[in-house]
Parts: structure tokens; sequence; C-alpha cells
């Protein structure tokens, strides 16, 4: 009963705490929620839908001879057309050094410069031309969409050129004499087709290319954020702050023995009635509780917030259990070594860091980390604890995940009486 | 002289405490190369040997054969063959970036004028997936378009000259897919993306890499942090009455709080230069091609965050009070100011909060050095506009202490 005492009173005075809510609540949500905020145009599903605004400004130097297609002013209609992305903008300017100077005065992200040559090079037989893209080196994404889009152009281009030259070739040698007008009916039939093909396979109902989620068959374990990986990052993300806030919770929480140790009520404790063990073991039920508490809340509101789904009921309850016996066995580990709580703020801060680094918490949704890392990963118990939610956010049965489970048992209970042990003499 | 002294007892006691080390130069050392070997194995992945499974329920057909051999040209690709059910389950480990599937049928219909639907099996809302699908889609694409020209060879032959039988028929036709086939492996029109930086400097190398996103964002957050050390200061003086007691002393009001910016300014601005030299040396951010402009921004810098530390020192009440406030300050000024991660690859609304946060424009001052190869001009905007965050910090400190009395 005294125990219980002991327990509920330092649960209160952590739940009191301003320091200590926002660092155990608090902190976790804030980091998640500003990489959910984001990425959110991803996680909507919507690829591409929500990128910032890229400005771009076409360089038409394009000189076409009279009656000559005007390839260079084509280009600027595509690049206006209302099918493309909103958040690309488009304008036009008159030369390649302003264009510099507008890239690197941030004004615009890319240009696209039009030579000279771009039409009647076009236009003439075996005549190679070519667009540039001149983007701002900081960006990646919007440039490369960019280029896409101008290959679907260019494209159209090249395979007209090919269609005219191969067919002249073919007819040729099938006996066929090829004249100007048949040229143009060629080419005329080819851009009619690529046009239709082009609004099709981007825009139609039923395109020659369909993009479709992977699906798996009901045998299979089905992830629990769904199928979308960038769902499935976010889970992953949040999983590993889950465990670095419970690993930095569980330290915190031990500190309020050496606390009551600096203002005098743990000896003070001690010259009553109450056994040392039971003092100790009141101390130890409070991490426990405190950090179960923490991490309870914190997955409901992150299923509440980020939609995240943390996996079959047996196997998360076993990796909570887990995280929960690791976090509080290494919390009173770490506190039982250091001197006073002046000094456990730094041990606290560097060593769960540390570990949490080496456990592969804030890399969890890196994509083809080295083998060595993911060795280093088991000799931290973080490490083991990540293990434990991957197997339970992939929708694994609870069997899959009782083996991490008894290894966090095995370590926090090491932990924990490793702690023990310290204090019992540090306060014999 | 006495805000000197009061400048060194700051810069001494903050010295003295073996914390700063830790949370000063350790962490943001160890954060800078680990954040930066991360960002550099994503991009990797994003960039190279992305493998798509290959669903081929088509046989040898003409087509699939001829789609199977220019997607396994694309460097960017490599092909990986198999059935369905296996290929549906590895892209949903992540083993393969996308499967792409090949119905029987596919290259006859395909000759014989008819639609037939290809299903590419990936997320598309991942760039992974976004890449890949622009990659198959380029192919499929010109592979259509080989068939469309024969079928308008073929057109023009029956009306002018009728082949002679069936057999030569589908060796004209051969020939021709063939021959367009070649020709779309070196087409005439072509697109070159170059970075605007090599336009100037070819030499003294302002090269991206993903430590010139790590080391600049790790400068700013953990300059950031570097209130906690700062702020504590000023609130452990006014909870131990010194400060009150200094205010009977001969030094004005003016005094003591210069006495105490000078000295976080100092003490951010050591940080920010030791951090640079770590950059320039072990990571090969290349900070020294314009050194007195990387002062300049580190000094803009560290007076931003003295300011901002003042602010804070003044208006909370105790310790803990400060760690939550800096910790608030550097969750939400690293990650909207694209410290963790590059603004553009975040959604159109972060990104345009993003821009107005001084740390973004601290870091769009480093990487016009570092990334974009520009000049000293570059930083003058970026530099002004974190003076400008540090006043009106600055301002919000005074007003407070003022009313505090």
């Amino acid at each position: 009963m005294k125990m219980i005492a002991i327990a509920l009173k330092d649960i209160k005075q952590s739940f009191r705490s301003f320091f200590a809510v926002g660092m155990m609540l608090g902190a976790p949500l804030l980091i998640t929620g500003l990489i959910y905020f984001a990425f959110s145009g991803l996680t909507s599903g919507k690829a591409g839908s929500d990128l910032p605004t890229l400005k771009v400004a076409v360089v038409n130097l394009d000189r076409p001879a009279a009656n000559q297609q005007n390839f260079g002013a084509l280009l600027i209609t595509f690049l206006n057309d209302k099918r493309m992305p909103d958040w690309l903008h488009t304008s036009e300017l008159p030369d390649e050094s302003t264009t510099r100077s507008e890239i690197d005065r941030q004004e615009i992200g890319a240009a696209v410069i039009v030579p000279v040559d771009f039409s009647s090079s076009i236009l003439s037989a075996n005549g190679s031309t070519g667009i540039t893209i001149l983007q701002d080196p900081t960006l990646t994404i919007g440039p490369s969409v960019l280029k896409d889009l101008l290959t679907q152009f260019t494209d159209g281009i090249n395979g007209g050129k090919i269609a005219v030259t191969v067919a002249s070739s073919q007819l040729a040698s099938n006996g066929v004499k090829v004249n100007s007008a048949m040229q143009q009916g060629i080419i005329q039939n080819y851009s009619n087709w690529y046009s239709d093909l082009s609004t099709d396979i981007h825009h139609g109902q039923e395109p020659e290319l369909v993009v479709q989620p992977p699906h798996l068959q009901s045998s299979t374990p089905v992830a629990s954020s769904g199928t979308n990986p960038v769902a499935n990052m976010m889970a992953q993300i949040m999983a590993g702050m889950l465990i670095f806030f419970a690993f930095f919770t569980g330290a915190y929480a031990a500190q309020s023995i050496l606390r009551e140790d600096e203002n005098g009520t743990l000896p003070r404790l001690f010259s009553t009635p109450t056994q040392r063990s039971t003092i100790l073991a009141g101390k130890l039920l409070a991490v426990f509780s405190i950090v179960l508490v923490q991490s309870i809340v914190l997955m409901t509101l992150a299923s509440i917030a980020f939609h995240i789904n943390w996996g079959q009921p047996l196997s998360t309850t076993l990796v909570v259990l887990g995280q929960v016996v690791a976090a509080s066995g290494f919390g009173i580990l770490l506190i039982s070594l250091v001197k006073n709580s002046r000094q456990a703020g730094a041990v606290v801060g560097g060593v769960i860091s540390s570990t949490g680094l080496l456990g592969g918490l804030f890399s969890a949704s890196v994509p083809n980390m080295p083998g060595f890392f993911n060795n280093i990963t088991h000799f931290t118990p973080q490490g083991w604890v990540m293990d434990g939610w991957k197997a339970a956010l992939a929708g694994n049965p609870a069997g899959q995940t009782i083996p991490t489970f008894l290894v966090l048992l095995f370590i926090g209970i090491f932990f924990f009486a490793a702690g023990s042990v310290i204090f019992s003499r540090r306060f014999a | 002289m006495r805000i000197i002294n009061l400048t060194l007892k700051d810069i001494s006691q903050i010295l003295r405490d073996k914390r700063s080390f830790l949370f000063m130069l350790l962490m943001p050392v160890v954060f800078t190369a680990f954040m930066g070997f991360a960002l550099g194995r994503s991009s990797t992945a994003n960039d190279q040997n992305l493998a798509l499974g290959w669903i081929n329920q088509d046989g040898n057909s003409l087509l699939s054969q001829q789609l199977h051999s220019s997607l396994q040209t694309s460097s960017a690709l490599k092909l990986v063959e198999l059935d369905e059910s296996q290929a549906e389950e590895q892209v949903q480990q992540g083993k393969l970036a996308a499967a792409l599937k090949i119905p029987t049928g596919f290259s006859q219909q395909t000759l014989a004028g008819e639609k037939v639907q290809l299903t590419l099996f990936t997320d598309d809302a991942s760039s992974t997936g976004q890449t890949i699908h622009q990659i198959v889609q380029t192919v499929l694409m010109r592979s259509l378009s080989t068939v469309e020209i024969a079928r308008l060879v073929e057109g023009q032959t029956e009306n002018s000259e009728p082949y002679a039988s069936q057999a030569v028929q589908q060796t004209a036709l051969l020939q021709t897919l063939e021959q367009a086939n070649q020709a779309w492996q070196k087409p005439e029109v072509t697109i070159t993306v170059v970075k605007a930086q090599l336009l100037y400097d070819t030499t003294s190398a302002a090269k991206a890499n993903s430590f010139t996103q790590s080391s600049p964002g790790m400068i700013v957050q953990f300059a950031i942090f570097g209130l906690v050390n700062t702020a504590v200061i000023l609130v452990n003086e006014r909870k131990s009455k010194t400060l009150q007691r200094l205010l009977t002393t001969s030094i004005n009001r003016a005094g003591i709080i210069s006495g105490h910016l000078v000295a976080m300014f100092l003490i951010v601005l050591l940080q920010g230069l030791v951090l640079v030299a770590f950059g320039q040396i072990f990571l090969g951010v290349n900070y020294l091609r314009q050194p007195l402009a990387v002062l300049v921004m580190v000094a803009a810098l560290a007076f931003w965050i003295a300011c901002m530390g003042l602010a804070i020192g003044v208006l909370v009440k105790g310790e803990e009070q400060v760690l939550i406030w800096s910790m608030l300050a550097m969750f939400l000024f690293s990650a909207l100011g694209g410290c963790w991660f590059p603004l553009e690859s975040s959604s159109g609304a972060f990104s345009v909060i993003g821009h107005w946060m001084p740390s973004a424009w601290a870091m769009n001052g480093f990487q016009n050095i570092v990334v974009r190869g520009l000049g000293f001009s570059s930083i003058l905007l970026p530099a002004s506009i974190l003076t400008g965050y540090a006043l009106a910090f600055f301002g919000l400190a005074i007003w407070r202490f003022d009313q505090q009395g």
C-alpha cells in the first residue's frame, strides 16, 4: 500500500510539471506533426499536386524562317496549357543573362532556353537541336518534373521526325515514291495520333498505362497504415519519436530519486518504518506507470491526429510492454550512475540522444541504410524496441513480436536490477 | 568596462559548464554527420538502380521484347523478372520500387490497332513511384509510337503499291518497327539540364552534396538550442536576486542588457565558426570560398539568436520553462525553416510559411555561398532580414525588462 502511495505521489508530481508534460507528449507530437504537415501533400495521396510553386521563365530565342512552323512558340503554348500543374508558373524573359540573374536572385527556380536554330533544325533532315533547362542548384523535384513535361513535348517532335524519316526510307524500299504532300500527311497523322495518345495516357478514363498501388492477398500481413509508403513512413517516424521520448521520460521520472535525495525528503522517508526496498519499489513503479501512460496517450493521439494504425492489438500490447520495461529499466540504471540532478540533465540528454541515434530512431524511414548500421542498432535497447514496432506496424501477428518482447523484458529487468543494486548501496 | 566584465562573467559561466560542450559542439557535429549521411542514402535510393519487377504474360512477343530491351537500357532501372503474386508482395515490402505487368495479347492487339492496358504496381504518391512511372510511360509511348509509324507506312504502301504477299508485308512491318526503334535510341531533339552555379564556379567548387543541407541546417538548429545556455543565466540571475542587486549598482539597465547580449552573441558566434570549420575540413562544404560572407552570416545568425535568447530569458520564469521554450523554438524554426529537409520537398503551404522564418533566411544565406556559388552581395538580404528579426526580439526583451521594473 505504501509502495502505491509513493508511486502515486511521483506520478502526480510528474504530470503536474509543465516541463515533463511538454517533453513527454508535446515534443513528440510537435515533431511528428511538423513532418506530417510538411509532407501532407504526399500523405493525401495526390502525387505532385501540392508542390511549392516553381516559377519558370522561357527564353525563346528561336528565329524560324518566314512561313516555317514556330516550334519555340509552340513550346510556350504547351507550358501555358491549362492542364499543366497549378504549381508551375510560366513567364517569358528576353535573354539568357537576364535569366541567370533572375535565378541568382531566386525570382525564378528554372529557365527553359530555346536556341535560335530550334525550328530550322527540327525542320531540316538530320538536324539536331536541344532545349536547355537552367535551374537553381538547390532545387531538385520541381526541375525534374519540368524536364518530364518537356520530354513529352520533345517526344512529340522526335516522333514526327522519326515517322517521316522511317516512312520515307521504308516506302522507298517498297518502291513507293515519297513526295512532300505525302510527308505532310504522315506528319499530320502522326501528330494527331500523338496528341490523342498524350491526352489519353495523362487524362483518359482508360489510359494505356494504369498505376495501381500493390494489393496483397488476405493471407499476407497488411501494413498497418495502409499501402501508402508515405503513411508508413509517418508511422515509423512516430514510432521513433515514441521510443525516444519514452526513454527520455524513463530517465526523467527516475530523477525524482535524486531530487528527493537533494531536497532531504528521501533521507526523511528512510527514517520512517517503511522499508527501503518498499520506497525504491514505489519509485520504480512510478517510473513504469508514467512511461506506460505516456505511451498509451501518445499512441492514441497519434492514431487520431496522423491516422496511424499501430497493428494487431496483441502485437502492439507486447511491444508497448517491452518498451515500457526497457525504458524504465534503462532510466533507473542511467540515473543510478549520476551524482546529482544537475549532472543528470546533461547525461540524460547526451546518452538518450546518442543511443537513440545508434538505435535507428531517427533513420527508421531512410531507405537502404548500410548493413553495419542495422547491426549497431541491436547494441541499444532502443534498436530492439524499433524492431518490435516495425514488426507490429507491418501487421505481423503476436507470434512474431514475442522474441523481441522477451529480449526487451530481459534487458529491462537486467537494467532494473543493476540500477536497484547501485541505489541500494548508495543509500545503505 | 562594467559591460565587458558582465560579458566575461557570462562567457566564463557558460564555458565552465560541461553541458555547453555537449550541446553546443558534440551534438551538432554528430547530427550533421548523421543527417548528411541519411540524406545522402535517401537521394541515392531515389536516383539509382530502381528495381522494376517485370511481369510478362505476353511471352516472347515482338512488342514485349522491344519494351523489355528499351527499359533495360535505362541507367536508372534494374529489371527483375517474376510472376504477379511475388511482384505485388515485393513492392509492398519495398524490395521493388515498382512492377510492370504486360498482359496476354499485348503485342498482337496493339499491332492490330487495339488499345491494351499495362499495369504499373507502385505508389504514385512517393517520389520513387513518380520517377519510375515517368520512365515507364516515356518508354511505352515511344514503343507505341513505333507501331503507329509502322501503321502509317503500311497505309501509304497499301494506297500506292500494295504488298506482294502477307509475308512481304510482315517483313516490311518488322523492318519499320526495328528502324523506328533504333531511331528512338538517339532522338534528334534533346533536353540538357544545367545547374546555375556551374556557370560561375567551375573550379573553386560550390558543389551540392548531402552535407551542404545538413551542415548549415545543424548550425542553425544548434545555434537556436544554445538559447538554453544563454537564457538560463538571465533567469537564474533573476531568481537568485543577482539582477536586482546589479540594478542597485552604478551599472544601468542598458548596460546590463548589453553585457548579457554581447556574451550571448559571442558564444553563438564562436559555436557557429567552429561548426563552419568542421563542415569545411571534414565534410567538404566549401564555406571558405567566400569567408567574409560566411562570417557575416554567422554574425547575423548569432545576433538573432542572442536577441531571441534575451527575450526568452526576460519572458519566462524558471529554468524548466527556458528548456521548453528553447526546444519549442528549435523544433519550429528548424523544421519550418528547412534545416531538416529542403523546403522544396515539403508541401506548398508548409513551404510558404517556412520561407518567412528567420531560420529559412539563415539557410538561404549559407546556401547562396556553398550551393549556389554566389558572392558576398547574395548574403546581404538574408543577413539584413535576420538582423530585422533580431531587432524585433530585442525590442520585445527591452519592453518586458522595463515592465518588470
